[in-house]
Order: structure tokens, then C-alpha cells, then sequence
């Protein structure tokens, strides 16, 4: 049982650390989107 | 000029500059020594032990000096700009590579070869004509280890991290060679009878084929513009 | 999405409640079906990486890199969790944790190799052309060599000695039915993730783009 459970915890915490990479990730585009639409508006 | 004759140019000229700048190649020699010797003193000599591990240890001395030898073939070239010369040369992409791949080849064949013999004094086995039987294994893995180490050496030659980049992805993928290798010689040197030796050289002489074919075709890719 | 959260906790369902304990190995069996649907997902997200190396080769779209690139991480995350899985489950069945002669443990850890050294190539190249080249070039190799590294370890293995014989376990039919949903729901899950990198990866080099052009005007 307790193989059982641990097998599933890595399942679940490699998924949550890829997800938690994607999220930063996602972050990273943001920023840039942001820093863009900054100039944008500077411009205007 | 024919292909032929194109690549033989190629393999001369790369000889050519092994042989002015021997100093680097010997070096290579002399480390793959150095790993037999320190493998010696890491164990306890005279044990079975070492005995049944020495097979391992062989092959283990053959890779490290392959990489420094792939390693050297393109930073020459980078070092002297002289890829590029070739690339804009009319010579085909695919003559390239072979040129390429033949010289690697057949520095490498030397180096183990040598190695191969120190190793037969260092770790104590008889001169027989076995030991024919693993030179020969050692000439069809240095046949696939070069034509995927030409190619993916091509790959790393502009990367600043090439040192440690070329065997982190030429030691995965070359695998399938190392293992019927490490097993025919195991067979040679401590089986009372032979049984699957014939399998072994039947399987590297697939894989070379295949990883020769591959270099080949993606080697265009690797060099173009 | 939707579909996804529903499939999930469907097999979550069919591997602890649905799917009987099996008789010899015990409640440990129930990693199994998240085990082979991981596994069966790293060689299709592999088979996504050579796709996507073939496709960039021959049309030289930035696309193509983003799907093979997309499909490594994701591979690299399944086949991440079959071997850690695997060990998990082989402990308590087998009394060992690693069976080096087994071709399919081996086949997957070469996988890994393989694919780990991809993304540290990856990392190591400038953006450009010639990154997306020689990666799909090398992603072409590494998913040539798996049916290789499958013979070569399969042969080794029949002159080893044979740990484990991993075939003779009969399944119920429960048991059929929970694996399918299982494999189907991490099948979904692998080419959402797929999908949710390839539209990131996209959205980055877009706004990369419409930055520099900004910087122009």
C-alpha cells in the first residue's frame, strides 16, 4: 500500500512541477506582451 | 574530379594534418593508457574480479580517446575557418561527410588498436589469434561510433560547450553498438566456448549500416549555409 | 479542458475503485495503469519529435520546431514518470528495483537519455535557423535508434540472466476497461499539455517578433 502511494505522489508531483514550469513560462510571454504594449503606448 | 577521388583528397588532407600535429594525437594514446592503468590500480589486480571486469574496462578506454578524436576533427576546422572553405567548395555535401567519417575511422582504429594491445600486457591475457576476433569488433564499432560522432561532432563544433555536449549526446545514441561489443569481447576473453559471437558482428554490422545511411543523408542538413 | 478533468478522475476511479485488486501482486498493481499510460505516451510524444524534425526539414517552418520541441518536454515528463513509477511497482513484485535485462525498462531509460541530452542541446544553441536544424536533426536520430537500442537490448538480455518474466499476468476484464480509461485520459492529457506548449512557444516567438518590429519602426 504504501508502494502504492508513492507511486502515485511522484505521478502527481512531476506533473505539478510541469505545470508549475509551464506557468512560469507563461509568465515570461506575458512580461513581454506587457513590456510591448508599454512601448506601444510610450510611442503614441 | 569523381567522388572517389574527391574523398580520398579529403582523408589525405585530414591525415595530413594528424600526422604535422602528432603531438595532439599521441596525447590522445596516452590518455586512453592512462585509464587502463588507473582501471588497474582501482582494482585489486590479480582477482577474478578484475578479470571478469577487464572486458568492460577495455571498452571504457576506447570511448574516451574516440570523443577527444571527434572533438579535434571539427575544431580544427573551426579554429582555421577552413569548414566553411569546404562547404563553399563544389565538393558534395555527402563526400564531405565521408571524407570526414574515413579519416575519423581510421584514427580511431589506430588509437584502439594500440590500446587493444596494452591492454592484452596490462591486464595479463595471452596473444592468441582471439584476439583477432576483437580486433575486428573494435573496427565495426568504430565504423558506427564515427559515423554518428562525424555527424553530431559537425553539430556541437559551433557550440561553446562542445567538450561535454558531443558524448552527453553521442553516448545514448551509440549504445546499441557499446552493448554487442562489450559482449563479444566477454565471449572471447572468459567464455569457455564460443556461442553468440557470430551475433554480435551480425548486429554491429546492422547498426553500421544504418548509422552510416542516417550521417549520411542528415550530414546535408548539418553543414548547409 | 473539460473532457480532460472528466477523464481523469474517471481513471482515477477505474484504477482504485473499479478495476479489482489483483490476486498475487496486491493493491500495488494499481500503479499499473497510470504506469502504461504514461509509457505509451512518451513514444507517441516522441513520434511528435521526429514528425516535427522531418516537417522542419523539409519545410523550414518555425512551427514544425515548436511542435517537436513542444513534444520533447512533454516525453520527457511521461517517460519521467514511468521510470519512476516503474521502480516503485518492480520492488515490491520482483525484489528489485532496477531489472537491467529487461528490454523494456532499458529501451526507456535510453529514451530518457536521449531526449534529456535533446533539451540540453536545446538550451545550448542560439536562437536561429541553425538551432532548429540540428535539433531536428538529432531528434531524427534519437527516434531512429529506439527500435536499435530495443534489438541490441533484447539480444543482450537472452545471454544475461533473466530476472523476471513480466508476461503470464491475466487481466479481468475490470482491469481491461480501467487501463483503457486510463491510457485514454493520459493520451488526452499529453496532447493538451502538447498543445498548451506549442500555443506558448507560438505566442513567445510572435511577440519576440512583433518586438523587434516595433524597435525598427
Amino acid at each position: 500500500m504504501t508502494y502504492l502511494f508513492f507511486g502515485y505522489l511522484v505521478i502527481w508531483t512531476v506533473l505539478f512541477f510541469y505545470l508549475v514550469f509551464l506557468a512560469r513560462s507563461q509568465k515570461r510571454v506575458n512580461d513581454k506582451l506587457k513590456a510591448l504594449s508599454e512601448t506601444l503606448q510610450q510611442r503614441d | 574530379m569523381n567522388p572517389i577521388a574527391l574523398t580520398w583528397v579529403l582523408v589525405g588532407k585530414d591525415l595530413k594534418i594528424e600526422y604535422r600535429s602528432r603531438q595532439a594525437y599521441l596525447t590522445t594514446v596516452f590518455f586512453a593508457l592512462l585509464i587502463l592503468v588507473i582501471f588497474n590500480f582501482a582494482f585489486d589486480p590479480g582477482s577474478p574480479a578484475t578479470r571478469e571486469a577487464a572486458p568492460g574496462i577495455l571498452w571504457v578506454a576506447l570511448l574516451f580517446p574516440g570523443i577527444i578524436r571527434l572533438n579535434r576533427s571539427f575544431q580544427v576546422e573551426m579554429e582555421e575557418g577552413t569548414l566553411y572553405g569546404l562547404i563553399l567548395s563544389p565538393a558534395d555535401r555527402g563526400v564531405l561527410f565521408l571524407g570526414k567519417f574515413l579519416a575519423n575511422w581510421f584514427l580511431l582504429i589506430v588509437v584502439d588498436l594500440l590500446v587493444l594491445l596494452a591492454f592484452v600486457i596490462v591486464y595479463n591475457f595471452s596473444f592468441s589469434v582471439q584476439l583477432l576476433w576483437i580486433a575486428l569488433l573494435i573496427v565495426l564499432s568504430a565504423l558506427g561510433f564515427s559515423a554518428v560522432g562525424t555527424l553530431l561532432g559537425a553539430m556541437v563544433s559551433t557550440i561553446r560547450t562542445r567538450e561535454v555536449m558531443l558524448p552527453v549526446l553521442l553516448f545514448p545514441i551509440i549504445l546499441p553498438i557499446i552493448l554487442p561489443a562489450v559482449n563479444g569481447t566477454q565471449e572471447i576473453l572468459l567464455a569457455q566456448e564460443i556461442q553468440s559471437l557470430g551475433r554480435s558482428v551480425e548486429l554491429l554490422v546492422a547498426f553500421d549500416v544504418i548509422y552510416l545511411a542516417a550521417g549520411f543523408v542528415l550530414f546535408d542538413y548539418v553543414v548547409a549555409d | 479542458m473539460i473532457p480532460l478533468y472528466f477523464l481523469m478522475v474517471l481513471a482515477l476511479y477505474g484504477a482504485f475503485l473499479y478495476a479489482p485488486t489483483e490476486r498475487e501482486m496486491g493493491e500495488v498493481q494499481r500503479i499499473f495503469y497510470f504506469h502504461v499510460g504514461a509509457a505509451w505516451n512518451c513514444f507517441l510524444a516522441f513520434f511528435g519529435v521526429f514528425l516535427g524534425g522531418v516537417g522542419y526539414l523539409i519545410t523550414r517552418k518555425q512551427s514544425w520546431d515548436h511542435l517537436a520541441a513542444s513534444c520533447t518536454e512533454v516525453g520527457v515528463v511521461f517517460t519521467t514518470i514511468v521510470l519512476v513509477t516503474g521502480p516503485i511497482w518492480a520492488r515490491p513484485i520482483w525484489n528489485t528495483w532496477w531489472p537491467w535485462g529487461d528490454p523494456r525498462v532499458m529501451t526507456t531509460m535510453v529514451l530518457w537519455l536521449i531526449y534529456v541530452a535533446y533539451l540540453m542541446l536545446r538550451s545550448s544553441l542560439p536562437e536561429g535557423e541553425t538551432k532548429y536544424k540540428y535539433c531536428a536533426v538529432f531528434g531524427i536520430i534519437g527516434f531512429l535508434d529506439v527500435p536499435i537500442v530495443w534489438f541490441s537490448i533484447r539480444w543482450w538480455r537472452t545471454i544475461h540472466p533473466v530476472v523476471i518474466t513480466s508476461s503470464g499476468a491475466e487481466l479481468e476484464p475490470e482491469m481491461i476497461h480501467a487501463l483503457f480509461v486510463a491510457v485514454i485520459a493520459m493520451t488526452v492529457l499529453c496532447v493538451t499539455l502538447v498543445m498548451l506548449r506549442m500555443a506558448m512557444r507560438l505566442n513567445s516567438s510572435m511577440a519576440e517578433e512583433v518586438t523587434d518590429a516595433v524597435q525598427r519602426v
